[in-house]
This record gives structure tokens, sequence and C-alpha cells, in this order.
């Protein structure tokens, strides 16, 4: 391919790529785009970073436990339990 | 009352049989996912006390139509969702500190560029890194990060969730994705040889 169509080629992709980098991390491409992407992060480092950061995002994000300074769970059953007769099933 | 656990489906068939003991193990069972989302979701640790109690009560309202094809913590985040919303929108719009518009957002966040790779264990510091940047989506994109990425819920699920389609949710979820991730980019600690 000639360097002139290349450079062409490698930024449309780079105008592509970053919308689809979530669904690539979630498996929800298709071979084609998934192949693209992949393509796209080795010609491209800023791509290649920004892929490879959201990655690391997500991982962490994964990883959150669940937030502190919750009461005690009995708490909100007694709580719940003395208010389920205030408003009736319809 | 035994002491093994009873099964869920049991559970619900009783509570929607009007047993509030047995809605009084559900509400234990799920008390603290759905505090978790609501904090999660926005809201500071009063105000999740307070809708939590809401969100049971709505539930022990609607059971009688809940479909046991569904899954109660889907069913019970839905509810949690729109409670959230319900209260962040009456919330006053944040304030942009300093009139300039153009601030870098990752000034709000603490400095820590001490964080390294190690900073992946999470440790408690790192964990307000990320809630604070979490803090700064809107909320639409936070929920849908909240809902796939910190709860674990399928993408079908959370858009469900949500109240939106499928496409809508991964919209918002890629957005709130990208955003964090350029939030989070100071603290990633990957090695600088990768950044182009
Ligand atoms: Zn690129």
């Amino acid at each position: 391919m000639s360097t002139v169509l290349y450079r062409l080629r490698v930024r449309r992709d780079h105008r592509w790529a970053p919308g689809h980098m979530s669904a690539y991390l979630d498996g929800e491409l298709s071979e084609p785009s998934r192949a693209r992407i992949e393509r796209h992060s080795s010609e491209c480092p800023e791509c290649r970073w920004v892929l490879k950061s959201l990655a690391r995002t997500v991982t962490i994000l994964r990883r959150m436990p669940a937030p502190r300074g919750q009461g005690d769970p009995r708490d909100l059953v007694i709580a719940v339990r003395s208010r389920l007769g205030e408003r009736p099933r319809p | 009352m035994t002491g093994a656990a009873t099964p869920e489906g049991e559970l619900i068939r009783r509570a929607q049989a009007g047993d509030q003991e047995a809605f009084g193990q559900l509400v234990a069972a799920h008390a603290e996912r759905v505090y978790g989302g609501l904090r999660r979701f926005g809201l500071d640790p009063s105000e999740a006390d307070e809708v939590a109690q809401e969100v049971f009560l709505r539930a022990w309202r609607g059971l009688p139509r809940f479909q046991a094809r569904a899954r109660l913590s889907t069913w019970l985040y839905r509810i949690a969702f729109n409670e959230a919303q319900r209260r962040l929108s009456r919330r006053p719009p944040p304030v942009i500190e300093s009139g300039s518009g153009d601030e870098d957002p990752i000034a709000a966040l603490p400095e820590a560029p001490q964080f390294g790779p190690e900073a992946l264990a999470l440790d408690r510091e790192f964990e307000r890194v990320v809630e604070r940047a979490l803090a700064q989506l809107p909320p639409e994109w936070r929920a849908a990060v909240v809902l796939r990425d910190i709860e674990g819920l399928s993408t079908e699920e959370a858009a469900a969730v949500a109240g939106v389609r499928e496409a809508a949710f991964k919209s918002r979820l890629h957005r709130g994705r990208m955003r964090l991730r350029a939030l989070l980019e100071p603290y990633l600690g990957l090695e600088e040889g990768e950044h182009g």
C-alpha cells in the first residue's frame, strides 16, 4: 500500500477507534471491528495508550469495594418492618 | 424457624402473600447491596440510609407484581436507581468552582503522584481518588459505570435497571469510562514508555 493511502487509513482508524474501545473491552465488537482496533493500536501510540489506560480503569472499577459506613442491616430491617403497615398494598 | 437458610424464591412467595417476617429476611439479605448502590449512584450516607428504607417499602408494595422470572436483586436495583435519580434531580446543579469554565477537572482530585502500580491494590487513599472522580461524572454516566463495572451487572440487566435501551446504555457507559480514564490517567501508574 502506498504511504499516502496508509496514512489516510490510519487517520480514519484513529477517528473511529476511540468510540469503540468500550465495546472492544466488553467483547461486543464484530470480528472485523475487533481486528481493526487491534491493528490500529499496534500502529498508533496514542490510541494504544488510551486503550490500555481504559482497560486499567475498568479493572480498577471492578475492584472497588462496597462503600463503607453503612449501619447494621438489622437496623434497616427493623425500620422497614415497623413501616410496612404505613402504606398498605394497593 | 429452622437454622438453614430458606431459598430466596420461597421467601419471595411468602412475602408476596403478606408474610412480613419473610420480607424482613429479604431486606436483610439485600440491604448491603441496595445501600451500596445508592451511595455509588451519588447519595451521601444519611440520604442512602433514608432512601434505602423507601426502596424496600416500595418493594413491599410492588412485590405482588414482581415476576419470579426476574432476579430480585436486579429489580431492587431498578427501584433504588429510580429513587436515587429522583433524589439527585432535586439537588441544585453542582456549582462549578471559580468562574473560568475551562478548569482542569483533574485539579479537583488530590495530589498523589506517588501512586505507582501498587495503587492497583486499591488502598483507601486511592479508593477516595476513584470516588472523587466518579462524583465528577454526570449522574447518568456515573450510574452506567456503577451498574456495569462496579456492581458487575450484564449489559442487558444494567440497561434494564437504568430503563434505557442497550445501545443508549452502552453509549453512557463508554462516555463515563472515557471520562474516568481521563480523570484517573495521572494515577494509573502505567509505564511512561507506553505513553505516545
Ligand atoms: Zn489512533
